[in-house]
C-alpha cells in the first residue's frame, strides 16, 4: 500500500514527541565540558612560568606571541603572552610542551567576537604586569644588596685571609639568610646555576616560592 | 519547427545542497542534464604546502582540517605513512583504541552522509534524527581527547590519551544504542515512498565505470566491488578482526544508501570486539622529540570513511617533510559526479552529490 511507510515514520517522529526530551534550552542550561576539554583562551601563572617560549616553538601556526623580560638575576619573565584565537588550531601542542603545567584552557567555549580585532587574547593582565614590574624592581634591589654583601663579604675574607697567610682557609660561600622573603632566595640560589640544565627543579621552586607568596598575602 | 537550446545553469558555490562551496555548471537541456562539470578550489587551502614548512608533528593537526568530519581517520593515515617512514611501532592497546576511534568516526560519518542525502530530499526529519546520534559519539571523543571536531587524537607512535573508563562506558552505551537507531531509520526513511522514490535507480554506474574513474570507498562498494583496504591490506589490527564488506548491486542511489547503513552495523561490531580484545599496556611508543626519518619515501593508504586515503611523504632526513601529497578520496570520487548526473532531472543532480558524499575540505584540500 502506498503511504504506509510514511505513515510508519510519522509514528516514530509521533512516539518521540510524547517520548523523552533531547534536547535542552542552551544559554540557561550549559554541557559540563570534559576534563581535557581544549577550548577558549589560554590562561598561564607568570609565577609560574620559566619564560622558556617552547610553546610558541610547538605552535604550527604561530598564534602565539610572546614579550620576555629578563631580570637583573638573568631570570626570563613573561610579560605579555599574546593568544591569537584567529589562528589558533586547538591543537593542544603548546600546552603539552610546557615544562612547569601552567599553560591551560579557560574551557569558555563561546568565544566568538564581533570583529577580527578582539580575537586576541592576552594571558597577562595589567594587574599581572604591575606585580611583575614590583618584584623586578625587587630582585634588582636585592640583586645589587647581595652584589655589595658579597663584595665586602670577598674584601674581608681577603683581609682575613691576608691576616691569616699561612693557614690559607677557602672561601666560605653567601652566609644564608633564613629572614629574607622566600621567593627572591629561591630565585637567588637558582640564579647561579645555568638555566637550561636545571629547568625542572628551578620551576619547582620557583613554584613553591609561588604558593608560599601567595599563602602570604592571604 | 520547435528548436530547443542547451543552457547552462550555476549551482553553487552557495547552494545549500552543495555540502560546503561547490560550484558545478550543469549545461541542461530543459529539465534534462547533458553535462555536470565541478569547478573546485573555493576551500583550497594549501595544506600540502603547508606541511612542507612544518614539523611532522605539527602537521597532523592539519590533516583534521582535510576532511573534518573524520578527522580520526585523516590522523590515523598520516601517523600511520610517518611511523612507516620512521620505523615506529606501535603499542597494541593503542592499535586498538586507533582502530575504535577511527571505527566511531566511521559511524559518525555515514550519519552525517545519510542525514544530509536524507535532508537534501526533503526529509528533515531523518537529518535531525542522525544529528541527535552523533552526539553521543562526539560525547566520546570530547571524553577521551577534549574536542568534538579536529581531533588530533592519533599521534605519531600512538594516541594523545589513555582509553578511560567513562570513555568505554559512553562506548558500551553507544554501541547498545546502534541497532535501535538503525532500526528506526529503517522506519524512517528506508521505508519511506517518497525518499525511496528519488532514489532507487537514480544515477547508477556499474562497477567498471566506476573502476575506471577510480572511485573507492562505499561509492565503489555499491556498485558490487567488495574492495575494502581494511581487509585487503589488514593494517594495524584489522586483520585480527572479523566484519564483513557490505556491497551493492546496481551501484544507484539507494545501493550508496544502503552501503552505508550497513557499513555502520559492521563498524559497531570491529568496536565491540576491539573493547573485547583490547589489552592493557601503553598508548604512546619512544618517539624522540626531534623527528627525523631517513631520507626516502612512502606511500602509506588506509580505508578512509571515503574510500581510500593515501599519504605520500618525501622525506630529506629533516624535521620537516620535503614533500607531502594526499591521495584524498572525495575529491577522486567527485569525477563520477558527471557520469551520475547525465540524463537526470536537476532534482536528481542534488541526491547525486549528496550520496558520493563528498566533503569540500577534502576535496580542494
Amino acid at each position: 500500500m502506498f503511504g504506509k511507510g510514511l505513515l510508519t515514520g510519522m509514528g516514530v517522529t509521533i512516539k518521540h514527541f510524547f517520548g523523552k526530551k533531547e534536547t535542552f534550552c542552551y544559554p540557561e542550561e550549559k554541557l559540563p565540558m570534559a576534563e581535557g576539554f581544549r577550548g577558549g583562551d589560554l590562561t598561564m601563572d607568570w609565577r609560574v612560568c620559566i619564560g622558556c617560549q617552547m610553546c610558541a616553538m610547538a605552535c604550527p601556526n604561530k598564534a602565539l606571541d610572546l614579550t620576555v623580560v629578563t631580570d637583573a638575576k638573568k631570570k626570563r619573565h613573561m610579560k605579555y603572552y599574546i593568544h591569537k584565537t584567529g589562528r589558533c588550531l586547538f591543537c593542544n601542542l603548546c600546552v603539552e610542551v610546557c615544562p612547569v603545567h601552567t599553560l591551560q584552557w579557560d574551557k569558555n567555549y563561546a568565544n566568538s567576537t564581533w570583529n577580527k580585532e578582539d580575537m586576541v587574547h592576552d594571558a597577562m593582565t595589567d594587574k599581572d604586569r604591575a606585580d611583575l614590574d614590583i618584584f623586578l624592581s625587587d630582585v634588582e634591589k636585592k640583586a645589587k644588596a647581595e652584589a655589595e654583601a658579597k663584595a665586602k663579604a670577598e674584601a674581608e675574607a681577603k683581609a682575613k685571609a691576608e691576616a691569616e697567610a699561612a693557614e690559607g682557609k677557602p672561601e666560605t660561600p653567601k652566609a644564608e639568610t633564613k629572614a629574607a622573603p622566600p621567593k627572591p632566595e629561591a630565585k637567588a640560589e637558582a640564579a647561579k646555576k645555568p638555566a637550561a640544565q636545571n629547568a625542572a627543579p628551578d620551576a619547582e621552586k620557583k613554584a613553591a616560592a609561588a604558593e608560599k607568596k601567595k599563602g602570604g598575602e592571604a | 519547427m520547435k528548436r530547443t537550446e542547451t543552457y547552462l545553469l550555476n549551482m553553487g558555490p552557495q547552494h545549500p545542497s552543495t555540502h560546503g562551496v561547490l560550484q558545478v555548471k550543469l549545461t541542461l537541456d530543459g529539465e534534462r542534464i547533458l553535462k555536470a562539470e565541478p569547478v573546485l578550489g573555493y576551500l583550497h587551502r594549501g595544506i600540502e604546502k603547508l606541511m612542507e614548512s612544518r614539523t611532522y608533528f605539527q602537521c597532523l593537526p592539519y590533516t583534521d582540517r582535510l576532511d573534518y568530519i573524520s578527522s580520526m581517520n585523516n590522523n590515523f593515515g598520516f601517523a600511520m605513512a610517518v611511523e612507516e617512514l620512521a620505523g615506529i611501532e606501535v603499542p597494541r592497546r593503542a592499535e586498538f583504541i586507533r582502530v575504535i576511534m577511527a571505527e566511531l568516526n566511521r559511524i559518525n560519518s555515514h550519519l552525517i552522509g545519510i542525514g544530509t542525502l536524507a535532508n537534501d530530499l526533503g526529509a528533515s526529519t531523518g537529518m535531525l534524527y542522525c544529528f541527535r546520534d552523533r552526539e553521543y559519539i562526539l560525547d566520546i571523543f570530547n571524553e577521551v581527547c577534549g574536542a568534538r571536531q579536529t581531533f588530533h587524537y592519533i599521534r605519531i607512535g600512538g594516541v594523545a590519551g589513555d582509553f578511560t573508563d567513562k570513555a568505554r562506558e559512553l562506548t558500551e552505551a553507544f554501541l547498545e544504542r546502534v541497532p535501535k537507531f538503525l532500526s528506526e531509520y529503517d522506519q524512517l526513511l528506508t521505508g519511506n515512498e517518497i525518499f525511496t522514490r528519488r532514489i532507487i535507480g537514480i544515477s547508477a554506474m556499474t562497477a567498471k565505470e566506476a573502476l575506471d574513474l577510480n572511485m573507492t570507498g562505499p561509492n565503489l562498494r555499491a556498485t558490487g566491488v567488495a574492495r575494502d583496504l581494511r581487509k585487503l591490506d589488514g593494517y594495524s589490527v584489522y586483520g585480527e578482526l572479523d566484519f564483513d564488506i557490505p556491497v551493492g548491486e546496481h551501484g544507484d542511489n539507494w545501493d550508496r544508501y544502503q552501503v552505508k547503513m550497513k557499513e555502520m552495523a559492521e563498524s559497531a561490531k570491529i568496536i565491540r570486539q576491539c573493547l573485547d580484545k583490547m589489552p592493557e599496556g601503553l598508548i604512546m611508543a619512544k618517539v624522540p622529540k626531534m623527528l627525523k626519518p631517513p631520507k626516502g619515501e612512502v606511500y602509506s593508504r588506509t580505508e578512509g570513511t571515503r574510500g581510500e586515503l593515501g599519504f605520500y611523504i618525501v622525506s630529506d632526513g629533516t624535521t620537516k617533510p620535503y614533500r607531502v601529497h594526499i591521495r584524498r578520496p572525495s575529491f577522486v570520487n567527485m569525477q563520477g559526479l558527471d557520469l551520475m548526473c547525465r540524463g537526470m532531472l536537476i532534482g536528481d543532480s542534488v541526491s547525486a552529490y549528496s550520496s558520493i558524499d563528498p566533503i569540500m575540505g577534502e576535496v580542494d584540500c
